[in-house]
């Protein structure tokens, strides 16, 4: 009889479920999803739009031509006045070209959303780990810090930090961070009290390990996923803080376009009806949240439907 | 249960102390506040006479200290604003937003329940997309960018709303309200619209609901008497972290709407840097935040009688 060298070869191979690599499964899985590949398509056309804003943009951001002041978007007339070409979307009461402005925004509402993840989640998931793995006092002194920081609203913290640390972008990342290691922090701590007790880390313990190694090398790549996709929708959730706190004026400094900004710099003009001003940097945001959220979901779907998140 | 009830209240008792510390302790780096009790033309000596006889010239801790032992009797100092006591100028303007979030939590409840069950019993229906559809909406669009749309729409154009203030009057206080707490509780409604479909869909999976149907109950009776009633917890549990988005919420809300509730006191007061008033004010927020989380969970034991609170 010939040697049988694969599954394939089987009698019954037709019968068997049909192995599919990693990234055939990651496509279907995607397709499948419509809304997450949207999700995802838009996320990278705003991806590029922030890294390749210079040679995107039609016209300064900030310095603003009064001769062209109030103008509609290009496809419109408002009281009298047409749109240009060169102006797509308008400008507002200096002159300043929305679209050029949209843009440049896109720049810091993703820094802030990406790396403000970042801080909050290295905080997050170190505290996590250490309260978790060495438990007792030091787990009851951190989760009790945890609690007096969930008993000041998030935004309020973040207004608070920023007064202390300076309205730049680097500040508004750290304090945005601040306010979200919490999350990290309690999903991270229950993965390890759950993994703790497991023959693994018994083992590595008797052949020497120290807690660090045990920790990172062990406990850690169990809570990956879960840290992931809390990740993905702290990016949206921190999109959405900075856009509330530039709308208050208190993220960098307004002569950085920011869409927060934006829309404050609108708020004198809904009387007088120019409503471009507000809805696109508005629908900017939205958009930016909806695709972070769906793709959110999708991951959290994909790495697994099971996960407690 | 007493038990339990009182170590929850010293432990909150805690966690409001710990709040009110770290906020002093942010606070305190912002700058020296002698500036805003002096006069123009103070000499350098003349502000330091000053500022030795209001205090601030003492170590952080001395200071925090002196402020918390007032605070415990209630005294928050005097806003630099108002010239008046912080406690009395934060609790004129309390009722004001606590009746916003009240009502934004109503009306979020009263969409969301409704939108989450037709969405859970006509699975994957159009109902169900469209309800899913807009809770999903719901959850990305930022409340300011809402409140505007809102004011535009309904009183700019249609003139259906005014546009600012509170109004006088119930009728007319809800009035004025509703549009702001549309506005402030949508992001609830949506989450818990999503929250109350899935477990709804898991409840009504189980073996005692198959038992019910085949008991030959209503649906009706089915779906609400026992599914709901227990698909609902988890909306409860998250309740009190819903208000706490509430109650942070308002901040943006208020302004938009130039409602005088706390969160647009606290906005001008961080503007006006009135140091005493911003801690006054997140205190007194905090106090509330916590004192709810605390009812939630204690509704919670009650309506869950798998829950023993040792």
């Amino acid at each position: 009889m010939a040697a049988i060298t694969s599954t394939t070869e089987l009698p019954f191979a037709d019968a068997l479920p049909k192995r599919r690599s990693a990234a055939a499964r990651l496509l279907r899985s995607l397709l499948r999803r419509r809304l997450a590949a949207f999700g995802i398509i838009v996320l990278l056309i705003i991806i590029v739009a922030a890294i390749f804003a210079h040679p995107l943009a039609l016209h300064s951001p900030s310095q603003g031509n009064v001769l062209k002041s109030k103008l509609p978007p290009a496809w419109m007339s408002f009281r009298g006045q047409h749109g240009e070409r060169s102006y797509p979307l308008g400008t507002d009461e200096n002159g300043r070209d929305i679209y050029t402005r949209l843009i440049y925004g896109a720049r810091v509402s993703l820094t802030v959303g990406i790396l403000s993840v970042l801080v909050g989640g290295a905080i997050g998931v170190t505290i996590g780990l250490i309260a978790g793995y060495y438990g007792r006092i030091v787990d009851a002194v951190l989760m009790r810090l945890a609690d007096i920081q969930l008993a000041i609203p998030s935004l309020l913290l973040a207004i608070a930090l920023l007064a202390v640390l300076g309205h730049n972008l680097r500040s508004v990342i750290v304090a945005i961070g601040i306010t979200a290691w919490v999350t990290y922090a309690r999903v991270v701590r229950s993965q390890v009290l759950s993994v703790r007790e497991k023959e693994f880390v018994e083992a590595a313990r008797a052949m020497g390990a120290g807690d660090l190694r045990i920790m990172v090398r062990h406990i850690l790549p169990n809570t990956w996923a879960s840290i992931i996709v809390i990740a993905s929708f702290g990016v949206a959730s921190a999109i959405l803080i900075e856009a509330a706190l530039s709308f208050l004026g208190l993220s960098v400094p307004p002569t950085t376009p920011t869409w927060g900004n934006m829309v404050a710099n609108a708020q004198d003009q809904i009387i007088t009806g120019r409503w471009w001003l507000y809805v696109f940097p508005g629908l900017a945001i939205m958009l930016t949240v909806l695709a972070v959220n769906s793709f959110g979901d999708w991951l959290r779907d994909y790495l697994d439907p099971r996960l407690q998140v | 249960m007493t038990k339990y009830i009182i170590g929850r209240l010293l432990q909150s008792v805690i966690v409001v102390l710990g709040a009110m510390i770290v906020v002093f302790f942010v606070l305190f780096h912002t700058g020296d506040p002698t500036l805003l009790f002096a006069s123009q033309n103070m000499t350098v000596q003349q502000l330091a006479e000053l500022r030795h006889s209001l205090g601030f010239d003492l170590p952080w801790y001395q200071q925090m200290f002196r402020y918390l032992a007032h605070s415990i009797h209630g005294d928050f100092g005097v806003s630099l604003q108002y010239h008046q006591s912080v406690a009395r100028v934060v609790f004129e303007r309390l009722p004001a937003t606590l009746e916003l979030s009240l009502l934004a939590y109503a009306l979020a409840l009263l969409v969301a329940i409704p939108i989450g069950v037709i969405a859970a019993v006509r699975r994957n229906s159009f109902w169900d997309q469209a309800g899913m559809g807009f809770a999903v909406l719901g959850q990305s669009i930022p409340s300011f960018f809402l409140g505007f749309l809102l004011l535009w729409i309904f009183s700019g154009k249609l003139g259906w709303f005014p546009v600012t203030g509170r109004g006088s009057g119930l009728l007319d206080q809800l009035h004025h309200m509703l549009l702001p707490a549309i506005a402030l509780g949508l992001l609830s409604m949506a989450r818990n619209a999503r929250l109350l479909r899935s477990n709804l869909l898991e409840v009504l999976g189980q073996d005692y609901i198959r038992t019910a149907r085949a008991k030959g109950l209503k649906e009706r009776i089915i779906v609400f008497k026992h599914g709901v009633r227990n698909a609902i917890l988890p909306v409860v549990t998250v309740a009190g972290l819903d208000f706490g988005v509430l109650l942070s919420g308002s901040v943006v809300t208020e302004t938009v709407f130039a409602y005088p509730g706390v969160g647009l006191l606290l906005i001008k007061a961080i503007e006006q840097k009135d140091f005493p008033l911003v801690v006054g004010a997140v205190t007194v927020l905090a106090v509330i935040f916590v004192l709810l989380n605390l009812l939630v969970d204690l509704l919670y034991g009650y309506l869950d009688p798998r829950i023993h609170y040792a």
